[in-house]
């Protein structure tokens, strides 16, 4: 009882010792926010494989960042869906079918990840949490990039069928008609990725990596259904993720109102972005970042193992690869929100001063 | 001398595509390249489309407009030559035009042609709900930002501060109450401060 106590009040003070030990720390955060949310805006979705590191960075532990960004991303999906409702491209009722797991998926990560905090304290949390992050994203990062540059020598490719195929083999019944999505699901499968999706989204943050890609490759949803039911899923997952979070004391609010101080303005940018810049620079951008977020991560994963006394680095060591974390992935955050908002306003001016030549002869 | 390429299936005149590239190209030295895509490759088809599209020509040569006509059927080998032989251009303007499964899969699709050409693409359709959203869009509500922006400031210079205290207390203690509270506060939050930020690509003047 004790140590639950004395636990509490660690959770409760990490916070405020990692701001006052610098008081730039804030400022990171929000920058954190600024470019998640400006990703988050370009890509569609997104936007956590960012921030969720980045705070590990900072020296949050794992599973504060993620209770931080999945509270985060709750109140953006939020915003997101007044858009999102105007556009009418979901199936409620597959979402519907895989919030159903998706929820015990969430509640199942919170579980474990607090079970990692309680035991091992704050490394162990963010090793967990690392590990997870390189395996999963490595795989999704490399199945984009090497989608892009498929896209790129042959434009207008469509979506790979191979896994269509293969989950065609496991169509086990009973099969459930999706009327908007037109396709017809296994329900052993739809709840078996739902889980996944849900797990995923409660372990690091990142659910709409595997969310749409499912459904696009596995169901055979059409892209513009699989991205509108995904949004309108985050929102349900966000507010599940955060009650959940919440309920087990894991979200410091001075977290989420300075990533949405950061988000909330850089999520415009991104979405003017692409109406304006190329499909497969947005692409290409996802996919190199989320690859150079993991190699960042690898980098931090030494540290974790040196504070749990597992493995022993010289000093020098240890600074260098802490360096390397950081250099990674501020680095590539930054320039990528760089690239973003120059195509953004490059292709604006570009556009302004097509339409003027072309207003100008109407007149 | 400028160029549109013009990349329809509908033979009129009226045609909304049509109408847009010809309002586009008035006065400002800009010649229309239309390819006008038919349903089969039957000689009969062509003909018809070519006599329809000649007249237009007439008619586009008397107000002092350019306009040449290229009728193809649905293959994309044939489809995309006709694309790359008269690039460069200003603008690809798509209208009704029917891109069969099979031109897709040959790269013949909106989306093939905004990847490989290095000029603007764009659909009569987009033009539309631009022209649309332009006379909906009423500017800056200064009155809606100001509030806002007072709720933002509440935000971030009283109940900021107090996080700590109320972590504490109620948000961080772990309960379901902890829980429900923290979501209310994203709710709030999220809602005061994303329509503060909203007018920000206004004031960039990324949006009109």
């Amino acid at each position: 009882m004790h140590e639950v106590a004395a636990e509490a009040i660690d959770k409760i003070n990490v916070v405020t010792q990692i701001f006052d030990a610098n008081v730039w720390t804030m400022v990171g955060v929000v920058l954190l926010g600024f470019m998640g949310g400006t990703l988050s805006g370009f890509i569609g979705s997104g936007g956590a494989f960012l921030m969720t590191p980045g705070m590990m960075n900072l020296g949050v532990p794992g599973v504060m960042a993620v209770s931080a960004n999945i509270t985060h991303k709750f109140g953006k999906a939020m915003m997101g869906s007044k858009k999102h409702g105007e556009l009418g491209n979901v199936d409620k009722k597959l979402a519907v079918f895989l919030l159903a797991t998706a929820a015990v998926g969430i509640r199942a990560a919170v579980v474990v990840n607090g079970y990692f905090f309680e035991k091992l304290g704050k490394s162990g949390s963010s090793l967990y949490v690392s590990l997870f992050f390189v395996l999963t994203l490595s795989i999704i990062g490399y199945s984009l990039l090497k989608d892009a540059l498929k896209s790129r020598k042959e434009p207008g490719a469509g979506p790979s069928e191979k896994l269509l195929n293969l989950s065609r083999k496991f169509q086990f019944k009973p099969l459930i008609h999706f009327k908007v999505a037109n396709v017809h699901v296994s329900l052993v499968v739809l709840l078996a990725i739902g889980f996944c999706v849900g797990f995923m989204a409660g372990t690091i943050g990142v659910g709409g990596f595997i969310g749409v890609p499912a459904m696009i490759y596995v169901f055979g949803v059409p892209t513009v259904v699989a991205a509108g039911t995904e949004l309108f899923l985050a929102m349900f997952m966000g507010a599940w993720g955060a009650f959940n979070y919440g309920m087990q004391g894991y979200v410091d609010l001075r977290l989420v109102l300075l990533l949405y101080a950061g988000s909330l303005t850089g999520i415009y940018f991104g979405a003017i972005g692409t109406h304006l810049v190329k499909e497969l620079y947005i692409r290409l951008v996802t996919a190199v970042l989320i690859i150079l977020c993991v190699v960042s991560r690898i980098f931090a994963i030494p540290e974790y193992l040196q504070e749990l006394n597992i493995v022993e680095f010289s000093e020098g060591s240890s600074v260098m690869f802490e360096i390397c974390s950081k250099i990674f992935l501020f680095g590539s955050g930054i320039m990528a929100t760089f690239l973003i908002l120059f195509w953004t306003f490059q292709a604006k001016a570009k556009k302004r001063a097509s339409d003027l030549s072309f207003s100008h002869g109407s007149d | 001398m400028k160029k549109i390429i013009l990349i329809d299936s509908i033979w009129d005149i009226r045609s909304p595509a049509l109408q847009y590239a010809l309002t586009a190209a008035k006065g400002t030295d800009t010649e229309i390249a239309g390819i006008f895509l038919t349903s089969d490759s039957t000689s009969k088809t062509f003909e018809d489309a070519e006599a329809t599209l000649e007249a237009i020509k007439q008619e586009f040569a008397a107000g002092g407009i350019t306009f040449s006509s290229y009728v193809t059927g649905p293959e994309p080998g044939a489809f995309i030559r006709r694309i790359d032989d008269l690039m460069p251009a200003s603008l690809v303007l798509i209208g009704e035009a029917n891109f069969t499964g099979e031109m897709k899969k040959g790269g013949a699709s909106i989306e093939a042609l905004k990847e490989k050409l290095t000029c603007p693409v764009t659909t009569a359709g987009n033009l539309a709900g631009a022209q649309a959203g332009k006379k909906a869009a009423k500017g800056i509500n200064w009155g809606k930002f100001i509030m806002y922006a007072i709720g933002s400031i509440f935000m971030y210079g009283i109940f900021y501060p107090k996080i700590v205290t109320l972590n504490g207390s109620l948000f961080m203690k772990g309960t379901v109450l902890g829980g429900l509270a923290i979501m209310a506060v994203v709710i709030v939050h999220a809602w005061v401060w994303g329509n503060t930020t909203y007018i920000l690509p206004k004031i960039f003047k990324l949006e009109d």
